[in-house]
């Protein structure tokens, strides 16, 4: 006979898979991924046109044409990425809200308790599905993206190439379980309902879409159009480092503004390990791994957190908060 | 007539009451000082680097920040009003609905010689009220604001400007009221009534303004508007028909232009302003959405 949660997981899984709303939702996220690839090969082949453009000039003045720029297929995948920290994590915070309104709503949380269930296994149960129904998503989007790419791209992606789109996709779970746990907890914990999804978007503003903001807006390369440093003629790394070593203070701020969040420690190593900066464009993994451990060790603390929220609202009397 | 202000004065009542909203009040106040903050240290950060680069390469480049306006500092409170002010704006209209499908007050209240209309039309402008009092006080918040990190006041000229910007964030916010209260009117469960117009507001901030312009989703969150990459029959397309319902990226340009901000072209600022007015018409008009039969739904949460 099954164990408690492993009952309780099953069920989730069949309500995942019978409810309209989660079926949109997961449809609508893989169609934004395949919308933002397609955006990404226009916005490629529209730079070509303006490169062709440009060595055509460069050809009547006398001048040597500079290289083409150079296609990288995982590079396609940045806006994609950027979509799944924004969209992303409001539908992780909407399935893992669901996991919790839908007992209470219908009045089931009560039916369950009338058997000999504990408060654990039932939050065990959820956060089990939660982690296998985001595993099942994440497969499906993997599935999505790599034709997309053989599509719209019109290549395929080598084995280093697809083994950093698998780790960028395992990012990718456990920054969505993150918010979908937390959404969980937070709606396990309130009376109200409403009240938890309004925080679980609040939460969301802050992380996902301010404090990244703030960060930006304090950078003080991105103060003039196509860079500061670039307008004073300064192209080498190192100068631009030795003046910026005088404003320590200031570019720690800026730092330890950006580490808070959470969608900063999903978003570095997964553009590490897309090429999106040119830094670990075409790098080994031991290389970016090196680098990006410990924003990887951050987005584990993170889901390590969010669990322990969801997992510390177990007794009964919490759980049970809100029922009509 | 004097239903519409009943239904009008209740809203702000409850909007005064209600914690959620108030939360959200302190937060968008909050960010509209803190923005100034902000702005001030980047600013001051960056002239610094400037003297520094200046007098370590010896190189003659004009200064960047020569002459900008002292309302630069404060360009960070646009993205403010998109992200947190349009969200507030979906909450307040959203929660309007619900409140009362759920306490049964619309049943209450459509039983009385009250026209739907009104009782819509009343909703709406209280929480434009509401939201009024909120801008209001994050116009006076920001001018202190800026008198305190420049160490001088405005002058006229540039306090009208601010004043027009906040103004223009009012108008701004209308489609979003107007999408919550449909939502909020129209769904047969609290989570899709909340959850819905956030999905239009992710289309009009990022979906569309990428359409038409190959921006990265997080570049959008910039002050500054998008222009459109040239070369590419497919953004030709997508930037001539999403460019007019982009209100999202209409609003930003003329904010900038308001603000004089420094990368901004004015040119085209009436066009936007109409296009963005259009869209308010629009939204007004979608409430005509909002049906007894629509209201009078059991709702989930």
């Amino acid at each position: 006979m099954p164990s408690a949660p492993m009952v309780i997981f099953r069920k989730e899984l069949k309500d995942a898979l019978r409810s309209r709303l989660f079926l949109f939702l997961v449809g609508g996220l893989c169609a934004i991924a395949v919308l933002s690839l397609v955006v990404a090969s226009a916005a490629f082949r529209a730079k070509v046109v303006d490169y062709q453009s440009y060595v055509q000039e460069l050809k009547q003045a006398g001048i040597a044409a500079v290289p083409p720029p150079q296609f990288f297929p995982l590079q396609m995948l940045r806006a994609t990425i950027e979509y799944l920290e924004i969209v992303g994590a409001i539908v992780a915070i909407v399935i893992g809200y669901g996991l919790a309104a839908k007992e209470k709503n219908r009045g089931t949380l009560r039916l369950i308790y009338s058997r000999p269930i504990s408060g654990s296994a039932v939050v065990r149960g959820k956060l089990l599905a939660l982690a296998v129904i985001w595993v099942a998503v994440i497969a499906v989007l993997g599935v999505v993206l790599v034709a997309s790419i053989r599509i719209v791209g019109g290549t395929g992606l080598t084995s280093l190439e697809l083994t950093k789109l698998v780790i960028t996709l395992a990012l990718s779970w456990v920054y969505l379980f993150i918010w979908s746990a937390l959404s969980f907890g937070l709606a396990s914990r309130t009376k109200q309902l409403s009240t938890a999804l309004i925080a679980g978007l609040v939460l969301w503003l802050g992380f996902v879409l301010i404090i990244p903001q703030i960060g930006d807006t304090m950078d003080p390369d991105n103060h003039v159009p196509g860079g500061l440093f670039k307008s004073f003629q300064i192209t080498s790394k190192a100068e631009e480092v030795a003046i910026m070593g005088h404003f320590s203070g200031f570019e720690t701020a800026r730092n330890l503004i950006e580490e808070t969040s959470i969608s900063k420690q999903f978003e570095r190593p997964s553009f590490a390990y897309l090429g999106a900066k040119d830094k670990y464009n075409q790098k080994s993994l031991g290389y970016i791994w090196h680098d990006m451990w410990p924003k990887i060790r951050w987005l584990l603390l993170g889901a390590g957190l969010a669990t322990a929220l969801a997992l510390a609202q177990t007794r009964k009397r919490i759980l049970g908060r809100g029922l009509a | 007539m004097s239903n519409v202000f009943l239904v009008a004065r209740q809203e702000i009542r409850f909007a005064l009451r209600e914690r959620l909203a108030v939360a959200l009040l302190v937060i968008f106040l909050g960010m509209a000082v803190v923005s100034s903050a902000i702005g001030w240290a980047s600013h001051h950060t960056v002239t610094r680097v400037y003297d520094l680069t200046v007098a370590q390469t010896g190189r003659a480049i004009p200064n960047p920040f020569a002459d900008t306006s002292p309302l630069e500092v404060v360009k960070n409170t646009i993205i403010y009003v998109v992200l947190i002010g349009a969200l507030l704006a979906i909450v307040v209209g959203a929660r309007s609905f619900i409140r009362d499908r759920r306490s049964g007050v619309t049943e209450l209240i459509l039983s009385r010689p009250t026209s739907l209309r009104s009782y819509v039309i009343g909703k709406l402008i209280g929480v434009q009220a509401w939201l009024g009092l909120v801008l209001a006080a994050a116009a006076a918040a920001t001018w202190i604001a800026v008198w305190l990190v420049e160490s001088a006041p405005l002058s006229g000229g540039q306090s009208l400007r601010l004043l027009g910007f906040f103004v223009l964030a009012w108008v701004f916010l209308l489609p979003f009221v107007a999408i919550g209260l449909i939502a909020g009117a129209r769904s047969g469960s609290e989570s899709t009534a909340l959850l819905a117009p956030v999905l239009v507001w992710v289309a009009f901030v990022f979906v569309l303004p990428q359409l038409g312009t190959a921006q990265n989703p997080t570049s959008l969150l910039n002050p500054v508007p998008s222009a459109a990459p040239t070369g590419d029959l497919f953004f030709k397309i997508n930037h001539a028909v999403l460019q007019p319902i982009s209100f999202t990226e209409h609003f930003k340009h003329v904010a900038g232009v308001l603000l004089q901000l420094r990368d901004i072209d004015p040119a085209g600022a009436g066009r936007d302003l109409a296009f963005l007015l259009v869209m308010v018409a629009v939204s007004v008009a979608a409430l005509a959405l909002i049906t007894r039969t629509a209201v009078r739904r059991p709702l989930y949460a």
